[in-house]
């Protein structure tokens, strides 16, 4: 066993435990207790837009206990709220020496996880202080700059913000994620909960030390992005700038770093494309456009409903039209003799007959059209390339199921909601595939089928006697 | 953003190599597609080849055709040099025969 890795695999086994813990109690809260704490292990900060009563606060409380030693701020702002609540209160024995400088301890400056509730609410001198404390983690006190623990930082708002000042501050928000009253459907078990039974937090030791969250971010520098990847990030980045919706290059960057964790902590060596699904929380800054970027990056990747490739199906179609001309054309028809076949049957029915005149010998216009085995071998030969067609489809489509659903087997981080709509989606894909399939080979039987012309004995006729023509 | 006009990146690659598809009109895709000289790309790629320079009233040498094989589209080029098939193709009537698209 390689001994460099032991370390990671047996932090990354304890992170399934560590989201269990955070969820205990919770209903519909599965997203954002991974999102959260994904941003976390990230180092980034997360926004929980919702309504009061939602467990926001709550969460927050929780995901500091899965860091060992971390210390815990919270305050809720309003726009009366000064500096000194959130960052300690002014030293007056600093004072005294001509120094403008703030004890710290046990204010955000202090700790490693915070909860700042109504957020947006801050005046703009506690706004301006928590932008660089959010971003590089430091606090100007006094004259000098003091380094911050933090980990992360979980916003609370009722309201995205529209106005400029505030959008800087919404920016340092990687993950933002709406959070709603539980549905009609989680109603009943939200009823069912102890909410005075006292959450257990996981013990000390499943929790994260500061050196394992560095060999985690260490792990996750490793990851690697592949090209397919990058190309959809440029992708879904030109479609933001289409529609004048502005993405900044910090948080690309950031984002792909979130990604390099989510695959780190699973064991990837790579960020896969199905990670991309974690995006609509990082790029789109409210519920309804989050919804519309998830849509776009499920269709995208050929998730969002079953569907049948477009041309592929157009040439199965172009094989059964095919068939069913061949099948309706008719030919004029001989009898052995190369006359028009007289026959009594064909008009019969058609005709008002007083006379008997149905039973007269006629000349039948038609025949259905009969196909030489050359014909019929080119057919099921074309039918043939045909399939083998479908079937690399097909191939491509296994492949791709087969990724999806290792990658939702393993995921800690996308809901089972989502991954479970994807992976039936995609199966309804594998079944429209399949269902070309049983159409071609059903026009393949079909042009099997087709009437044969007689076979051809190999005499060659006799040649026919004929007066010279330079005679007459 | 609509996710409706997205196009998946499953099969993009294979669906890709038929794009000539959606820019044949019907009578010429579905022989195109049931023609059994031939593999089918080529095929199609030759019919959109040979649709787009009489649009434009200009017969495509033999040399470039994909498809068919070289002395069938040498003999074709031929005929269709002989009977000024580009220039009747940029008359009006003739022009607005071979813009239809499906």
């Amino acid at each position: 066993m390689d001994q460099s890795t032991l370390p990671l695999k047996q932090i990354r086994a304890r992170l399934p435990g560590l989201l269990d813990a955070l969820e205990a109690g919770l209903v519909e809260r599965r997203r954002i207790v991974r999102l959260c704490l994904l941003a976390a292990l990230a180092g980034e900060h997360s926004l929980l837009i919702g309504p009061p009563g939602t467990a926001k606060s709550e969460l927050a409380r929780r995901l500091h206990a899965v860091f060992r030693n971390a210390h815990y701020f919270e305050r809720l702002l309003t726009r009366f709220s000064v500096p000194e609540e959130l960052f300690g209160p002014l030293s007056i024995k600093a004072l005294e020496e001509d120094r403008y400088e703030r004890h710290t301890a046990g204010f955000l400056p202090d700790a490693s996880v915070a909860f700042i509730d109504e957020v947006f609410k801050a005046n703009s001198a506690i706004l301006n202080a928590l932008l660089t404390l959010l971003n590089e983690r430091e606090f100007d006190n006094g004259a000098g700059r003091q380094r911050c623990p933090l980990i992360t930082a979980i916003g609370a708002t009722n309201e995205v913000p529209e106005d400029e000042v505030t959008e800087a501050f919404f920016d340092r928000f990687l993950v933002r994620v709406p959070v709603e009253a539980v549905s009609a459907s989680g109603f009943a078990r939200l009823l069912d909960t102890d909410s005075g039974a006292a959450w257990v937090p996981p013990s000390p030791e499943t929790a994260l030390d500061a050196a394992e969250l560095l060999v985690l971010s260490e792990a996750a520098t490793k990851v690697t992005l592949p090209g397919e990847v990058s190309a959809i990030l440029g992708q879904l980045r030109g479609q933001f700038a289409s529609e004048q919706t502005y993405v900044s290059d910090r948080r690309w960057v950031k984002i792909v770093r979130l990604l390099r964790m989510a695959a780190a902590c699973e064991g990837r060596p790579s960020v896969v494309l199905w990670d991309l699904l974690l995006l609509p929380w990082c790029t789109a800054p409210d519920a309804p456009r989050q919804a519309a970027v998830g849509d776009w990056l499920q269709a995208r990747l050929g998730v969002r409903a079953a569907f049948s490739p477009p041309r592929l199906t157009r040439v199965v179609e172009a094989f059964e039209a095919q068939l069913n001309a061949e099948l309706k054309a008719n030919d004029l028809d001989y009898d052995e003799s190369g006359r028009l076949r007289f026959s009594a049957g064909e008009l019969a029915q058609d005709i008002g007959d007083a006379k008997g005149g149905a039973s007269a010998l006629r000349i039948t216009h038609s025949r259905q059209r009969r196909y030489g085995k050359l014909h019929i071998a080119a057919r099921t030969g074309q039918i043939d390339e045909l399939l083998a067609r479908i079937d690399a489809y097909a191939d491509e489509l296994a492949g791709q199921f087969r990724s999806l659903s290792d990658y939702c087997a393993a995921s800690l981080w996308l809901d089972s909601g989502l991954t479970g709509r994807v992976s039936a989606n995609l199966a309804a894909t594998v079944e429209a595939v399949a269902n070309l399939r049983r159409r071609t080979a059903a026009a393949r039987a079909g042009f099997l089928n087709l009437p044969k012309l007689p076979e051809d004995d190999g005499e060659v006729p006799a040649p026919v006697d004929h007066e010279s023509l330079t005679e007459a | 953003m609509k996710a409706e006009s997205v196009r998946p990146l499953l099969f993009e690659a294979r669906e890709q190599r038929l794009a000539a598809l959606d820019s044949l009109s019907r009578s010429l895709w579905l022989g195109g597609m049931t023609n059994a000289q031939g593999a089918l790309e080529p095929r199609l790629q030759a019919l959109l080849m040979l649709r787009d320079g009489l649009v434009a009233g200009r017969l495509p040498p033999a040399g470039e055709w994909a498809w068919p094989p070289p002395a069938l589209a040498s003999a074709l080029a031929a005929t269709m040099e002989q009977l000024g098939l580009a220039g009747y193709c940029i008359t009006a009537p003739s022009r607005q025969i071979w813009s239809i698209r499906c």
